[in-house]
């Protein structure tokens, strides 16, 4: 035991020596912390009374659940870095590692300063349970009264006991929207605009299923061959299609609906099927996974397609004029209004604070100022003026030397200019305000698309809190009954009639059932309807709201 | 046969019971103490820590801890063991686990025997080195290659079948649910035949030579005496093996099944590590996770004894 | 005779052309890996290339090494290699002798307790606190102690140590010979092809090895190359899923490279080194190391 004594000394040192190398103003901010931070008596750098702030070196622990990812604090060389040094006191000694490490890290009770998780991971609850993590509102009311965090996102991450414990990443918070701010979608219709021109197929033909049909057959009798592949007409989506055709997700009571059984997903199976039988979408597209899709999209044996996060720029750069345009969207039977998911309005990751860390006021008062619009942009491409600068138009120009030393080897930029690595609080609305105006055709298409799609989005929120948390047996079920669906979909697709599809549609809701899907349900439709009342609405989907 | 050693060593120096055990004790003082720090080090590593088992039969909390969580008992064995998909993936993994068995387990041992009757060093030099790199190549990368050979559209294989008139149409080899097994298994012996066959080569490296030269004498060929010399000589690896292949029986390489999966062979590719990695681990329930392990493991376990025992019985050659 | 010999021709005929067949199709990957690890990233995304690059480009690992840091997280994956592997065998063999020799009193009972714990783990948790309490945590150690036993290498070791004639060690120990100078003086020098071996697939496992980093250390200064390279690769692909119009603004130059392609150069930087060591080794792997001994 003399043995593991020595060592966990070894290692507290270590862990401490930012700390201590901090010197005596570490000392001061103890016993500051129980007045306001503005009494705080600064030492080192920072003259009394030039600024309030604290900017007395610091350095804090970071623990971020990407083991993906690694950031080195390196204010010499990396411009970033540097630059919130200089500007609030604080180094950042970042680890990472996976759930399970956090999990452990948790158990041992020996948390960093600030930890970084999932916003769905079962760790989160843990620790906003547990103490170990202090309510932000509270951290702010006391030493931070001017940090202003979106109210939908303190809502929306609120506890029972009426504080919220984390910062989110990639929020879009509704209420800070301004004209011409849109949130994106991953979902839509694409086509390429050659073959189209080729064989006089316009994008309004995709509006409809005969119409769209049609297309795809012309496609396939004219024998098209680019690059010496046959061109395949279609690789469709199921859940697009439906949503497409309109599947609602809320009753006109407000209860929530599984849109994989209404009957426009149905009608979606049907005619996915039809475009199989027909020839118009291969059996392969059953089989394929995203990347092998996206290698014949960019051989440019494809010609339309419904997944936005299939990347042709290898297409373009081989040839300007194959290019993909939006197209469509066709809509179904009821004419009910197309649809698209957007991406996760609630955000991806959330930041939390120790509640036993010695810097509780410095630390919020950093969550503040990189959470700031500008620091958004700092974040995502590198301190301003270094890496970037407004144009005449308000958009973001990448600086020359960034762009050289980005072509030459984009991690090397990343090393000096630190864009994109501390992206915990990042906020992307500014960014997307900023987008810098696109160079070529490709880019000018692409954002075309995306804003065209964002007029199909929808306010996907009060449907986020339905996906069950992790470690709870609503999860378990939630992961059987999509294994079952990820059968029973390409079942359907490559059915051999319409009368089987109905048989398989039926057949899989009644072996849900086995598997658990009315406590599924249940606890779904729970979350969601409390999700609305946080939100202060009574119906959510689009359709239900005109009423 | 003569490589057991059962037999042979009888018990050493007899004695009256009590003063003979411990004079035998004290005279193996010096072999006792090199298997000490072995059962020291995995009382510490692995015994220690064995308490976490417990979370099988708990509602495991984190925030509880593992002492503290609410016990659940036998509640997430049979959650697994009443799935409706639980003899699909039991199926399953025993098909390809025996399927491997009969066709992978053999062939790093002929491998190495092959290899063995080389006669240019060079070139067995040569073959041995080129053959355990594509132990070294990711599952992720080697699966993309094998379904990119495969693929109906563009696949040199399907080229090979058009073209030759084996068949009018492409065949879709990963849509095709009766062709996964096979598909899967020959995939693993391909990637695994080099690396596997090291222990092999390293055990017929220390066959007699002696032994060759006087099968040669007594006029044995070569495949002879690859048959009579060199496959007795390694039989007693080739058992370790063999038992520890088929204690492992409800175990699947998880990577390898996970890249070639698609939801046309769902119905014959899911696996008891596959299913409970989607349903349980990904879903951070690390009690069910546990308790699917723990069920595994204790399968496992009968089997080795199991295996060892017939081992014992057919051939003479045991673990223990 | 004759019809012996030739017997065996045809014989070595067939196992020339088995071995020729077997080769190409272990080496394609292989090769096919190596090749995209040259080629440019989007280029490579539109398939096909297998043989011989098709754009030409050096970017993958300049990529790779942009980090000079990588030359330390070389230097921790070397020292683990090294000592983790001479540790692991040196100990595992030793344990092994002592169990390979019946007259051992409680080897079944031994045995049993060693086998049981290749079938059941406590899980993360208790062995994060286990470290912790040990003082493993952020320490070098912690790649090197709890990875100097395993039991499945101790098993194939001592059914080795088996399998020489007990007469050996019986008449050294007539000469008076100690138990400890049995192993290391007559035992080890026999056995050196399955200790190559075990050497072998340690050595790799400690090469590859990243998740006892990623789990159990903090520290830069302790981060295996593997690691390092993992992360770089994890981090091309996340990096799009949320910032995806960042990437779109990026010159056409920065695509030269691609996850895939990141992640092909990263495996040939780490497999080179392996390739580098293995003729080595293969020494070992040759006939007749026992009969010098016998004899002698």
């Amino acid at each position: 035991m003399q043995f593991s004594k020595k060592w966990i000394g070894a290692t507290m040192a270590a862990v401490l020596m930012g700390g201590l190398l901090a010197g005596c103003s570490s000392g001061n901010e103890n016993a500051s912390n129980a007045k306001s931070s503005e009494s705080a008596v600064p030492s080192g750098t920072a003259a009394p009374g030039e600024k309030p702030e604290d900017k007395s070196p610091i350095k804090i622990t970071w623990f971020v659940d990407q083991d993906y990812y690694k950031k080195n604090w390196d204010p010499e060389n990396n411009l970033l870095d540097k630059m919130i040094t200089d500007e609030t006191g604080i180094s950042i000694d970042f680890t990472s590692g996976n759930s399970d490490k956090l999990s452990a890290i948790i158990a041992s009770g020996d948390i960093p300063d600030v930890i970084t998780l999932d916003k769905g991971s079962p760790q989160r609850g843990v620790l906003e349970k547990s103490g170990l993590v202090s309510p932000l509102d509270e951290l702010i009311k006391q030493h931070d009264p001017d940090f202003q965090v979106p109210k939908s996102m303190q809502d929306w991450f609120r506890n029972p006991d009426g504080h919220f414990y984390g910062f989110a990443s990639f929020f879009w918070a509704k209420e800070s929207f301004q004209p011409g701010d849109r949130i994106r979608s991953n979902q839509g219709l694409y086509a390429r605009q050659d073959i189209m021109d080729q064989l006089g197929i316009k994008a309004e033909d995709f509006n409809t299923k005969e119409g769209l049909v049609s297309a795809l057959r012309k496609v396939k009798d004219s024998g098209t061959k680019y690059n010496g592949f046959t061109v395949t007409p279609a690789y469709f989506e199921s859940w697009i299609i439906g949503n497409f055709f309109g599947a609602p997700r809320e009753d006109s009571q407000g209860n929530l609906i599984d849109r994989e059984r209404t009957p426009e997903m149905l009608e979606a199976y049907k005619f996915l099927n039809r475009l199989y039988r027909e020839g118009l979408m291969p059996e392969d597209s059953q089989t394929l996974d995203k990347n092998q899709i996206q290698e014949k999209v960019t051989n440019g044996a494809v010609f339309a397609f419904t997944n936005r996060t299939i990347d042709w720029s290898a297409l373009y750069q081989a040839d300007p004029k194959a290019v993909f345009v939006h197209v469509g969207p066709v809509a179904g039977d009821s004419g009910s209004k197309q649809y698209v998911d957007p991406v996760s309005s609630s955000g991806w990751t959330l930041s939390m604070i120790n509640s036993k860390t010695k810097y509780p006021d410095r630390i919020i008062k950093l969550f503040n100022y990189l959470s700031t619009e500008e620091m958004s942009l700092n974040v995502n491409y590198g301190p301003k003026g270094a890496a970037w600068n407004y144009d005449e138009n308000g958009k973001v120009k990448l600086t020359d030397e960034f762009n050289t030393l980005n072509a030459e080897d984009a991690n090397k930029a990343k090393l000096k200019y630190g864009n994109g690595t501390l992206q915990w609080l990042i906020n992307w609305l500014p960014i997307q305000r900023t987008t810098p105006a696109t160079s070529t055709e490709d880019a000018r298409i692409k954002e075309e698309s995306t804003i065209y799609f964002a007029d199909f989005t929808y306010d996907m929120l009060p449907f986020e809190s339905i996906t069950p948390l992790g470690g709870t047996e609503e999860g378990g079920i939630n992961a059987k009954i999509e294994e079952q669906r990820k059968k029973q979909r390409a079942k359907m697709i490559l059915a051999k009639s319409e009368a089987d599809i109905e048989k398989f549609f039926n057949e899989e809701i009644q072996r849900e059932e086995k598997l658990g899907y009315q406590k599924l349900y249940d606890y779904q439709n729970k979350q969601f309807q409390e999700a609305k009342k946080a939100l202060g609405m009574a119906f959510a989907w689009p359709a239900n709201q005109k009423k | 046969m003569e490589r057991t050693l059962e037999a042979r060593h009888s018990a050493p120096a007899s004695g009256t019971e009590g003063s003979g055990r411990r004079s035998r004790w004290k005279s193996q003082f010096a072999l006792q103490s090199m298997v000490w720090p072995g059962l020291l080090f995995l009382i510490v590593f692995s015994y220690v820590p064995m308490y976490g088992i417990l979370i099988a039969f708990k509602n495991f909390d984190l925030f509880l801890g593992v002492m503290d969580s609410p016990w659940a008992g036998f509640s997430h064995f049979r959650e697994f063991l009443t799935d409706p998909n639980f003899m699909n993936v039991l199926r399953n993994t025993l098909a390809m686990n025996l399927l491997a068995l009969f066709l992978g387990f053999p062939a790093p041992i002929l491998f190495a025997l092959l290899l063995n009757e080389l006669t240019g060093v060079r070139f067995k030099r040569f073959v041995q080195t080129i053959s355990y790199l594509p132990h070294f190549v990711s599952w992720v990368i080697f699966g993309g290659l094998i379904l990119t050979v495969l693929s109906p559209s563009n696949g040199i294989l399907n080229l090979l079948i058009v073209k030759l008139h084996i068949s009018d149409e492409p065949i879709n080899f990963m849509g095709n649910p009766d062709l996964f097994w096979i598909i899967m298994v020959g995939a693993e012996m391909l990637k695994g035949i080099g690396w596997g066959a090291i222990i092999y080569i390293a055990a017929i490296s220390g066959v007699d030579p002696e032994l060759h030269e006087a099968a040669t004498i007594d006029g044995a060929g070569r495949f002879q005496r690859m048959r009579y010399v060199t496959v007795p000589s390694i039989m007693g690896t080739i058992v370790i093996m063999l038992i520890f292949a088929v204690s492992s029986i409800l175990n699947t390489g998880f990577e390898q099944i996970m890249v070639m999966q698609n939801p046309l062979n769902l119905d014959v590719s899911e696996t008891i590590d596959t299913y409970v990695y989607k349903v349980g681990l990904q879903q951070m329930r690390y009690s069910y996770s546990t308790a699917v392990g723990l069920a595994k493991s204790l399968v496992a376990l009968v089997l080795l004894f199991g295996a060892n025992y017939v081992s014992r019985k057919l051939t003479n050659n045991s673990l223990f | 005779m004759n019809i012996r010999s030739k017997g065996d021709k045809w014989f070595d005929t067939f196992n020339i052309i088995v071995m020729t067949a077997i080769m190409v199709l272990t080496i394609a990957p292989f090769w096919f890996a190596l090749v995209g690890s040259f080629n440019q990233g989007l280029d490579y995304m539109r398939g096909g290339v297998y043989f011989w690059p098709r754009t030409f480009t050096l970017s993958n690992y300049f990529s790779v090494f942009a980090d000079q840091t990588i030359f330390h997280a070389y230097f921790v994956t070397i020292s683990r290699t090294l000592a983790g592997t001479a540790l692991h065998v040196a100990f595992t063999a030793l344990v092994a002798y002592g169990m390979s020799r019946r007259a051992l009193a409680g080897r079944n009972v031994y045995i049993v307790v060693m086998m049981f714990t290749m079938f059941f783990y406590g899980g993360l948790v208790p062995t994060y606190l286990l470290y912790k309490d040990l003082g493993l945590l952020n320490n070098f150690l912690v790649y090197i102690i709890p990875t100097m036993f395993s039991v499945w290498d101790m098993i194939i070791v001592m059914s080795f140590f088996r399998s020489i004639p007990e007469q050996i060690i019986e008449s050294a120990k007539i000469d008076g010979a100690g138990e400890y100078r049995i192993f290391l003086q007559l035992i080890l020098p026999l056995t050196k092809p399955v200790l190559a071996a075990i050497a072998l697939f340690n050595g790799v496992y400690h090469w590859n090895a990243y998740t006892d980093a990623m789990l159990f250390t903090t520290k830069e200064a302790l981060e295996p190359v593997q690691l390092f390279l993992m992360r770089i690769v994890t981090d091309s692909s996340v990096a799009t899923k949320f910032g995806e119009q960042a990437a779109s603004v990026m010159p056409e130059e920065a695509k030269q490279i691609s996850p895939e392609t990141l992640k092909l150069a990263m495996m040939m930087a780490t497999t080179a080194p392996i390739l580098v060591i293995y003729p080595f080794l293969q020494k070992y792997f040759v006939k007749g190391v026992l009969i010098g001994s016998v004899k002698g």
